[in-house]
């Protein structure tokens, strides 16, 4: 009786009594990365982008936690008190009336209202 | 046979001859004292100033327009009688109801019209030329409106009437033109008088021994804010001068007020910014 070998049929070279070296297996994950790809190329430098970004963030950061140690200096005030120009009594009296006819004098418009009519009278 | 004598009667012969009597010198000063005494008491009649004149005439005007609207009022109450009825009678009513009514607006206008011109005075120094040439265009409408009212009372039926009145319409479009222009021109004036009070005041203050050069701010920045003044009043002064096309009136006022309300607040700044000044000359 003639003995029969076995043999993967699925796999044609998965030959247990084959000694020869086996190939490497080929996976998706064993593909080189194409460099010209445009694709590629701008994710490339959109990550080089973030990293110094994030760097530049990082270093900003810790200088700024440097100078919060300082003593902050006040906002420098005007030296003279604002003056409360409304008030007409702080003005020289011989000022004081002329500066209050120029405020009245606003008010000395011709009090004339437009006549209303009806141009429809007649028609 | 009896004689006719022609005698004087109850004495008048002798008063003849008595003639008048001469003034004594007592009574002429008398009459001197009391002539003198009237030249110092008596008030001197002075031209009326434009702005009794102004009160005058809007006071006139105001009795106008009530009576304008008292008529207008019976002209809408006879109209209506007349959708009614339609007889000869209230026909006839309605016309006369609508020449009352239409005589009266003219009477209001013009009284309106002599207000807006005498009011125009006032400040009328401060832009002589341009005032000037309001005021000889209301004075025109005041005569047109005049006239108007020669023609009106001679309408007897409805088509003069219609006719009338289409045509006023029209005119109405630069009526409310001139009424416009004028009130513009009235607050333009107004402002530029400000404007020079302040200049005088500023001047004064400029002058004043305590004033030891606080105002030198006040000067250098003066010129800037009254080149904005002037540029608003030209503003507005050409906004009136946009020439009205067809038969509506396309109201212009709103924009003349934008630019009156500018000037406005460039003059209180400026007045806010002498205070300031006048006020260190207290310390």
């Amino acid at each position: 009786m003639q003995e029969n070998l076995y043999q993967n049929v699925d796999s044609l070279q998965n030959n247990p009594l084959d000694n020869s070296p086996s190939p490497t297996p080929v996976t998706p994950l064993g593909k080189k990365i194409p460099l010209d790809d445009p694709k590629i190329v701008i994710l490339l430098v959109l990550g080089t982008i973030t990293v110094i970004l994030l760097i530049t963030s990082l270093i900003i950061n810790i200088i700024r936690q440097k100078n919060q140690k300082i003593i902050p200096v006040p906002t420098p005030t005007p030296s003279e008190i604002p003056l409360p120009t409304t008030s007409n009594s702080l003005i020289p009296d011989i000022y004081q009336d002329k500066f209050k006819k120029l405020e009245d004098s606003f008010n000395y418009d011709l009090d004339l209202e437009v006549p209303a009519i009806d141009i429809e009278t007649g028609l | 046979m009896v004689k006719l004598v022609y005698t004087y009667a109850l004495g008048a012969y002798i008063e003849r001859c008595g003639g008048s009597s001469p003034l004594s010198g007592t009574f002429l000063l008398q009459l001197f004292m009391w002539l003198l005494l009237f030249l110092l008491l008596a008030k001197p009649v002075f031209a009326q100033d434009s702005t009794d004149n102004y009160t005058k005439y809007r006071t006139d005007y105001l009795y106008q327009r009530d009576l304008y609207q008292k008529n207008y009022f019976d002209y809408l109450n006879k109209k209506d009688i007349y959708t009614q009825y339609r007889t000869l009678v209230s026909e006839k009513d309605k016309i006369d109801a609508t020449k009352t009514v239409l005589f009266s607006r003219n009477l209001m206008l013009k009284s309106y019209f002599m207000a807006l011109r005498v009011g125009l005075d006032k400040y009328k120094v401060m832009n002589s030329a341009e005032t000037e040439k309001n005021q000889i265009e209301i004075k025109k409408w005041e005569t047109w409106l005049d006239e108007q009212n020669l023609i009106i009372p001679n309408f007897n039926n409805n088509s003069d009437i219609q006719t009338w009145s289409r045509d006023f319409k029209k005119f109405y479009v630069e009526i409310q033109r001139t009424i416009y222009s004028g009130l513009a021109q009235s607050q333009i004036n107004l402002r530029l008088q400000i404007q020079n009070d302040i200049e005088s005041l500023a001047n004064n203050i400029k002058n004043d021994p305590k004033n030891q050069n606080y105002s030198n701010d006040w000067f250098a920045s003066y010129p800037v804010k009254s080149d904005l003044i002037t540029k608003s009043l030209q503003t507005a002064a050409q906004v009136c001068r946009r020439a009205q096309r067809g038969n509506t009136f396309s109201n212009f006022y709103p924009e003349v007020r934008i630019e009156i309300n500018k000037t406005n607040n460039y003059l209180k700044s400026l007045i806010t910014d002498l205070k300031s000044v006048a006020i260190k000359l207290n310390n």
